[in-house]
């Protein structure tokens, strides 16, 4: 018996309430199997984020059916979404979302603060997760005197330090020039060899060619092909 | 998977971290709150400082204090006079009292005499007509001599104290000098310095009542007899209550008897308003403290948008965000607290030691400081973090 897909979309969609109402996700059919990397590209406004917003569980869906690993996660709880969040996914973002007081292994750590993991083994594996980056060796740096590369590195660091079965990343590679998004693409596709699931946006031909699949989206909508 | 324990632990952890990256801004943040909590300890402190000063001054001078008034009445003329011949010397007998006296008052001409350089100079003046035992309950202090002696009393002599007042104003320095009043002559036997109770006397001059009986006439109706006792330091509510008997056991309804007030409640009742007033004021400045706790908070949630944004996609409950603001005016405000009230008790200390008085401060006083302060933390955090934890994470995501 196969495991349940990590994630299965049908009918997906996503109305902000304007005035005036806006769909800026119509509907989404697709299958996400656990351990593939599939790339989504689309043109800008397509819908993007939203779609990443809910498989994320940072947003909840309009219409439609989300199922995250065989769970159907529309009837559940904010609290059960949001322990799902901190224990099945991690993020990556364009913009890095670092803390510029926060040296780089606190940044790393910030993951591990809800988990409930102690302070010390939250320390060790902000450390370890540095490591696999390759940034041991800027771990007390602040953000301010890291190179975007690096700083999508601690961003990637900080994302994998949870362990998540899921890595979500928007435009990963958005800020970074081609050699730069190469090496944190080959990070990405790492993490993804070892078993994590991969689901990155993008509209950059070179990041999407990491990925084991590619689907379009346009005007809200995407469908497997 | 590792305790819930920690993770409060850990939010607390960050809520420091916060306090920490910014630390003039904490500092400015909390100084409303510490001049606040500083002024509620100062003013506390203060009043009953000055309170325990007033009481204790008081206490030795009205709190030992016992009145006796005359309460009789004669239906055949003016004359009123229920006090035995031998009051004083009865009332000396009760333990507790130190002095004790009979007077009554009455005005007269006072100048210097014929011999003087300027004798048209004269002046109307109270003579109040006491014995010595009644100077001696007035607690006097002497610019020159003292009161007359028993033997110019029994032997009706002319002689009388002057008050500062009257000595000035007829350029008299020492006793032993001759002034004149109602044109006879007195001798000077003391020049008052002051008195601890009853300070009308030291605009007047007081001659013996047995001297002003012949001269002046018995007490009326209009201007009675009274008596005052100088008691021992607690004694005097014991006194007050042995006193009629002991003057008059025939008719003690003739003697009314008035103790001296509770010292205690008069101090409360000098400091009501003035505290009153002190502690509006303190109030109000811990006011303006959470507002600015309350302002500085809210801008810096709307600057920590994004920040709140990742947290919560880092698996962050809206109620761990809540925490994590709650904490951080909470101990703002607590620290500002326990600066506030050091402050406070530094300055209550200091006003004692200039003033050479007791610094008197209640300990509950002290202890209370912070957690005044972490309430105004408390109450100006509940809007701002109420306000965190509703940020939706998407909106706050978003570039
Ligand atoms: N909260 C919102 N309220 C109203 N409209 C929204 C909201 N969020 C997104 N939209 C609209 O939904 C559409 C899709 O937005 P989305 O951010 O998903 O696009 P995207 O594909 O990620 O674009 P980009 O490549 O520029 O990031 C856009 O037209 C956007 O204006
Ligand atoms: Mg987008």
């Amino acid at each position: 018996m196969s495991p349940p897909p990590a994630v299965r979309l049908s009918h997906l969609g996503r109305r902000f309430p304007g005035p005036p109402p806006v769909d800026a996700l119509q509907d989404a059919t697709f299958t996400v199997r656990a351990g593939e990397h599939v790339a989504i590209m689309g043109p800008s406004g397509s819908g993007k984020s939203t779609l990443l917003n809910l498989i994320g569980l940072l947003d909840s869906a309009s219409s439609g059916v989300y199922e995250l690993d065989g769970v159907d996660v529309g009837g559940l709880s904010a609290q059960r979404r949001t322990r799902l969040r901190r224990d099945l996914i991690g993020f990556v973002f364009q913009d890095f979302f670092l803390l510029p007081a926060r040296t780089a292994w606190e940044n790393v750590a910030l993951a591990m603060v809800y988990t409930g993991l102690p302070a010390a083994q939250r320390r060790q594996r902000a450390m370890a997760a540095l490591d696999r980056v390759g940034l041991s060796q800027r771990r007390d740096a602040l953000p301010s005197t890291l190179s975007g590369g690096e700083r999508q590195r601690v961003a990637i660091a900080r994302a994998l330090s949870n362990d998540p079965r899921l890595l979500l990343c928007d435009e990963p590679t958005g800020n970074l020039d081609s050699v730069t998004a190469g090496q944190v693409m080959g990070l990405i596709a790492g993490l993804n060899r070892l078993g994590v699931t991969v689901l990155t946006i993008t509209h950059d031909l070179a990041t999407a060619s990491r990925a084991t699949r590619v689907l379009q989206i346009a005007d809200g909508r995407v469908r497997d092909q | 998977m590792a305790g819930r324990g920690s993770t409060w632990r850990a939010v607390w952890s960050e809520a420091l971290a916060s306090l920490g990256q910014k630390p003039a801004r904490t500092v400015l943040t909390m100084l409303g709150t510490v001049l606040g909590v500083g002024c509620f300890v100062a003013v506390l402190g203060l009043t009953a400082t000055a309170a325990g000063q007033i009481s204790t001054d008081f206490s030795s001078q009205i709190a030992t204090a016992v009145r006796v008034n005359d309460a009789g009445t004669n239906p055949a003329g003016d004359t009123v006079f229920s006090f035995p011949d031998d009051a004083e010397q009865r009332i000396a007998r009760l333990n507790g009292v130190q002095a004790g006296g009979v007077a009554w008052s009455t005005s007269a001409d006072l100048d210097l005499g014929p011999a003087a350089s300027s004798p048209a100079e004269a002046a109307r003046v109270t003579v109040t007509l006491a014995t010595s035992g009644y100077i001696d309950a007035l607690l006097p202090t002497w610019r020159s001599g003292g009161v007359y002696n028993r033997f110019q009393q029994d032997h009706r002599l002319p002689v009388v104290v002057l008050g500062p007042a009257l000595a000035n104003r007829f350029g008299l320095s020492q006793a032993g000098g001759v002034v004149q009043l109602n044109g006879l002559p007195y001798l000077v036997t003391g020049i008052l310095a002051d008195v601890a109770t009853q300070p009308e006397v030291l605009a007047g001059a007081l001659i013996p009542a047995t001297t002003g009986w012949d001269r002046f006439g018995s007490p009326t109706v209009h201007a009675p007899a009274s008596m005052l006792i100088r008691t021992d330091l607690g004694a005097a509510h014991q006194i007050a209550g042995e006193a009629a008997r002991q003057l008059r056991p025939d008719a003690p309804q003739l003697m009314a008897v008035v103790p001296p007030p509770d010292p205690p409640r008069m101090a409360s009742l000098i400091n009501a308003s003035m505290r009153n007033l002190f502690t509006a004021l303190a109030g109000l400045t811990l006011l303006i403290g959470g507002a600015a706790i309350a302002n500085t908070t809210l801008v810096s949630v709307m600057e920590r948008t994004q920040e709140i944004g990742l947290r919560r996609a880092l698996g962050a409950a809206p109620a761990h965000i809540i925490a994590q603001f709650l904490i951080e005016t909470v101990v703002l405000g607590a620290v500002a607290g326990l600066v506030g009230g050091s402050l406070g008790l530094l300055a209550v200390i200091a006003v004692a030691l200039s003033l050479d008085w007791t610094a008197l401060i209640d300990p509950w006083i002290v202890l209370a400081a912070p957690a005044i302060g972490a309430g105004v933390g408390l109450l100006a955090g509940l809007y701002p973090a109420w306000k965190a934890g509703h940020i939706d994470p998407i909106g706050a995501l978003r570039r």
